[in-house]
């Protein structure tokens, strides 16, 4: 049976009066990938933070399991005034993971990005800082992958590139919660639907 | 050790590329020192006496005014949530931030508090003590203020309360500061001042990067 890597019992979380969710329970285990789908506003991001131990439910409990777990949300998480390869090598530090910078310039040609790896953040634009944080996510060893909007802001290409990664990703036994306004990766084995009337 | 080390670099690069903006607490501690030291008159004696707790209130100041930003830039990126998720991360890189925060301001200002002094004709000896005291009272000021600012850190423009938080935390080291400095002044025992002075320093190293993770995350928690 393959082992959990996240587990959230009974959770709930309202802003003011508005239950965002509630008793919600979720299982994620390795070679899975859970989709929360909503609308705008529905709380796909607030769980995510939840989940990610970055605000704390007002009533359950969530486990964390996995050794490591990597985040990209609506912030990318790269710094505008480092260079795309400056960025990669930092956020791969803090899993203690040194890559030379071939192996991280060969990745970055895979997302596109071959030519920014020494170019300042915030000269790229929307879409390529998305393909930036999501390098640097498959370049990390993290067992569990937490996405917010992943799709946000990328061409079809991008999308496509999103599907091969999580794909990829499940296929060597990670997992990933994926958050989305539409329900647009096919491969996602558990959705969860969030303010649905 | 490879975390605080990637951090305290990545720390650094962006205050050399961020340019004017790190000049600022030094640019202010300089200027502020000055007008100081024109303000306060021609008698000599009264120089020196105002001189001391002139500086170090200058230095307070300047130390603060970057502090605001110390974890501002990392939230408004998202790269303060890299750092709160892994638990096993934050205390090794909030330390290094902080460390980077001290190099580029509290090591500076006790470098540049002899030439300030200088302009209240305060003598070599009370000079040197000067610096040294502000070489070990920029450190606990650091982490005093980074627990504010880690606290407004998800409030919009906390820098108000940033100073209403802070600043009475501020008060111990700033006394003891200028007793030791005001002491060797006169040729009086100044020890039991020091020791207060690192007995401070070594609490606040001890105890507030540790408290730093949990302040964060609460931070983060709206």
């Amino acid at each position: 049976m393959a082992n959990s890597l996240l587990v959230a019992q009974e959770i709930t979380y309202a802003i003011d009066s508005r239950e965002l969710f509630s008793n919600l329970t979720l299982h994620v285990q390795e070679g899975k990938l859970v989709g929360l789908n909503g609308p705008n506003g529905s709380g796909k991001t607030t769980l995510l933070r939840v989940l990610l131990e970055l605000q704390r439910p007002h009533h359950g409990k969530v486990t964390r399991y996995a050794t490591s777990v990597g985040y990209v949300g609506h912030k990318p998480g790269l710094t505008g005034l480092l260079t795309l390869a400056e960025n990669i090598r930092w956020i791969l530090s803090m899993s203690r993971l040194a890559i030379d910078d071939k192996e991280i310039h060969s990745r970055l040609a895979q997302f596109e990005l071959g030519r920014c790896f020494a170019v300042p953040v915030n000269e790229l634009s929307a879409g390529q800082v998305k393909r930036g944080a999501l390098c640097a996510l498959s370049l990390s060893n993290h067992q569990l992958w937490v996405l917010d909007e992943p799709m946000a802001s990328l061409d079809a290409e991008g999308e496509e590139l999103v599907a091969s990664m999580l794909n990829n990703h499940r296929n060597a036994g990670g997992a990933a919660i994926v958050a989305t306004h539409i329900p647009i990766v096919s491969s996602i084995d558990e959705h969860i639907g969030l303010g649905f009337e | 050790m490879m975390r605080f080390l990637a951090t305290l670099q990545r720390d650094l690069l962006i205050a050399l590329r961020a340019g004017v903006e790190m000049l600022n607490p030094l640019v202010f501690f300089l200027l502020t020192g000055v007008v100081f030291a024109i303000v306060f008159g021609n008698e000599l004696d009264s120089r020196q006496i105002s001189g001391i707790p002139a500086v170090w209130t200058t230095a307070l100041f300047a130390n603060m005014l970057a502090l605001e930003g110390v974890f501002r830039r990392d939230h408004d990126d998202g790269t303060l949530a890299h750092m709160l998720i892994d638990r096993t991360a934050t205390s090794s890189s909030v330390c290094a931030k902080l460390g980077a925060h001290w190099l580029l301001t509290g090591l500076p200002i006790a470098a540049l508090a002899p030439v300030v002094g200088l302009g209240f004709g305060l003598p070599p000896t009370t000079l040197v003590v000067l610096a040294a005291t502000i070489l070990i009272g920029t450190p606990p000021l650091t982490l005093i203020g980074s627990m504010g600012a880690a606290l407004v850190v998800g409030l919009g423009r906390g820098g108000v309360l940033l100073t209403l938080l802070v600043l009475p935390l501020y008060i111990p080291v700033l006394l003891l500061g200028i007793g030791v400095c005001y002491q060797v002044h006169v040729g009086a025992e100044f020890t039991p001042q020091l020791i207060g002075l690192f007995a401070i320093l070594t609490g606040t190293l001890t105890a507030i990067p540790l408290a730093l993770g949990p302040i964060l995350r609460v931070s983060q928690d709206r």
